[in-house]
């Protein structure tokens, strides 16, 4: 039943996430800049609000960091269905390699971040700076691809295109490694082993 | 945090564990990706879809494979497997100590035991297969069945639905009646030109000589006439007639550019396109099905230029004779075996013809009605 009402609180967060971004950034002039802080700004406060409510019903903070990651998971799908529905061609599937892993690697440097803020007030400027630093490679991650993708990328069908985005897949899939085991490492593992300080 | 002692092989092994926990979640969700593919893929072949359908459903599994990822383990799955590492509960007890001297002296019994953890070889944790085998088992029957309707239905497996297949499907089938089901079809659409045709006041002399002879046609003769004409016919006898009126070979808005049953769609191989190739040409000439939209060029398409003929009773025979001479394409050899879709497909045709039965009549009644008129009148002049 909580498993239920988990899963069921996470596909509403990730889809009602999508829909308030989804009518604020044409409202707010879009652009690539203004959109990547308020997709990553949601990030934040998705990740935030697993983490206060995960405390408050006495989850281990990586279990609710895990549950607001698969809320960004959602919010990642619904973008690339709503991609789909407004072009409908096969090379939608790209953005499996590109889009949908910037979502995955930013979200899971945010969720690195507030793991060390929720060890504990001990060393929390260290852990503050931490924290920023991860929320500043999210957002030059989410930048500097979207930056890419409009610039100097081949565009689909030219010659080179395949090639950046397998090496866009191959960095996507090595940070997504990396940041996930020092996530497992650090919040979970960490967490469960050593506690709060 | 205790930080006199940090137990990196343990962390190591959790680590590991982990890692093959999350594994497994991508192994399940692949196995139920697998399921729900086939049962996407089954409902694309039976309802018919358009393509960009199979490119969402893949979109969209895909898209869930990090949720599978991110999945929370089940409570207490650490400490169980913290337990099954180190069954004296040597760590553990250190890790639940309180600072004192006891824990001084856990704390040199865990470091050793966490040193031979990282030397002692772990057997895998069981339960990694647990359900697996049984989720697969169930995808691959999802695929059988797949298999298994596509070869009913489409006569080759399939994997993905592509848009070959949904045009194909389109054309032929299930996909086309629910289509048309869904929208008013090409035969409404024509029913309702022609009505609009008919009540509107026609000065044409024609209408008013043919008004006195409708009476004339019986109904066996308009039904014989009907089904020799057969759908594409008609099409090719009304467009004939459209180009012959004012002036020969140029193209106006006559019934002949309506829709009708004979047209197809484009992707269609319908009598109708074969006929207005072989528009002009004697039956020899008339093209095969795929050659019409290159034979026809000039010889019948309305707006492609003057027919060879100016008289349209000679432009109608010649069309009706390479009608029933001429082979009917693909579509209509019945010499080789019928595949279960052209079956209904031709069933479904044949049924449609009936139920259109009396529309047909009077719209035939009164082409026929005309060329007979031109008939009687090339006769007299003939005399």
């Amino acid at each position: 039943m909580r498993r239920a009402l988990a899963v069921l609180a996470v596909a509403a967060a990730g889809l009602g996430s999508w829909l308030v971004l989804a009518k604020l950034e044409p409202a707010l002039g879009g652009g690539l800049v203004l959109s990547a802080c308020l997709e990553e700004a949601m990030k934040v406060l998705m990740l935030g609000m697993a983490l206060v409510l995960g405390r408050s019903l006495g989850q281990a903070p990586g279990k609710a960091l895990l549950l607001g990651l698969m809320a960004i998971g959602v919010f990642a799908a619904a973008e690339n269905l709503a991609y789909l529905l407004a072009f409908q061609s096969p090379d939608i599937l790209e953005r499996l390699l590109w889009s949908e892993p910037i979502h995955l690697v930013s979200g899971l440097a945010w969720a690195l971040g507030l793991g060390g803020l929720a060890r504990g007030p001990d060393r929390l400027v260290a852990r503050l700076l931490a924290f920023l630093g991860l929320g500043a490679l999210a957002l030059a991650w989410h930048l500097g691809l979207n930056l890419l993708a409009i610039g100097p990328l081949p565009s689909p069908g030219r010659e080179g295109h395949g090639l950046a985005l397998a090496l866009a897949g191959l960095g996507n899939g090595l940070a997504i490694f990396m940041l996930g085991r020092s996530f497992v490492q650090r919040v979970i593992i960490g967490g469960f082993l050593y506690g709060e300080d | 945090m205790r930080r006199d002692l940090r137990l990196r092989a343990l962390e190591g092994q959790l680590l590991s564990h982990l890692l093959r926990q999350g594994a497994r979640k991508l192994l399940a969700w692949l196995g139920l990706s697998l399921l729900a593919w086939s049962l996407g893929q089954l409902g694309f072949v039976l309802l018919g879809p358009p393509a960009w359908a199979s490119s969402a459903l893949l979109l969209g599994l895909l898209s869930l494979a990090p949720l599978a990822l991110f999945w929370p383990d089940e409570e207490g799955t650490l400490l169980r497997e913290l337990r099954r590492l180190d069954p004296d509960t040597t760590l553990e007890a250190w890790l639940g100590a309180r600072p004192g001297p006891a824990r001084d002296l856990l704390c040199l019994r865990a470091r050793q035991v966490d040193e031979g953890l990282g030397f002692r070889k772990m057997p895998g944790a069981p339960g990694f297969y647990r359900g697996l085998g049984r989720l697969f088992s169930l995808a691959c029957l999802g695929l059988a069945v797949l298999q298994l309707v596509a070869l009913l239905v489409l006569h080759h497996p399939l994997l993905a639905w592509s848009a070959a297949e949904a045009s194909r499907t389109r054309a032929t089938g299930l996909g086309r009646a629910i289509e048309e089901e869904a929208s008013p079809g090409q035969a409404e659409a024509y029913r309702y030109a022609e009505e609009e045709e008919r009540q509107a006041p026609d000065a044409s002399p024609w209408r008013e000589g043919l008004s006195a002879e409708e009476g004339e046609l019986s109904l066996g003769q308009g039904t014989s006439l009907a089904r020799r004409l057969g759908k594409g016919e008609e099409a090719s006898a009304a467009e004939a007639e459209a180009k012959s009126e004012p002036s020969p070979g140029e193209a106006g808005p006559g019934p002949g550019s309506l829709p009708g049953l004979g047209q197809g769609r484009e992707d269609q191989a319908g009598p109708g396109i074969e006929m207005a190739g072989a528009g002009g040409g004697t039956a020899k000439d008339a093209p095969r099905k795929g050659q019409g939209g290159k034979a026809g060029a000039g010889q019948g398409f309305s707006g492609s230029g003057p027919m060879p003929s100016d008289s349209p009773l000679e432009s109608y025979l010649t069309r009706l004779l390479g009608a029933d001479t001429s082979s009917p394409g693909k579509s209509k050899t019945a010499s080789r075996d019928l595949g279960l879709a052209e079956l209904r497909a031709f069933e479904r045709r044949y049924f449609l013809s009936l139920s259109l039965g009396p529309g047909l009549l009077r719209r035939d009644s009164g082409r026929a009605l005309q060329l007979k008129a031109r008939w009687k009148a090339l006769k007299g002049r003939g005399r």
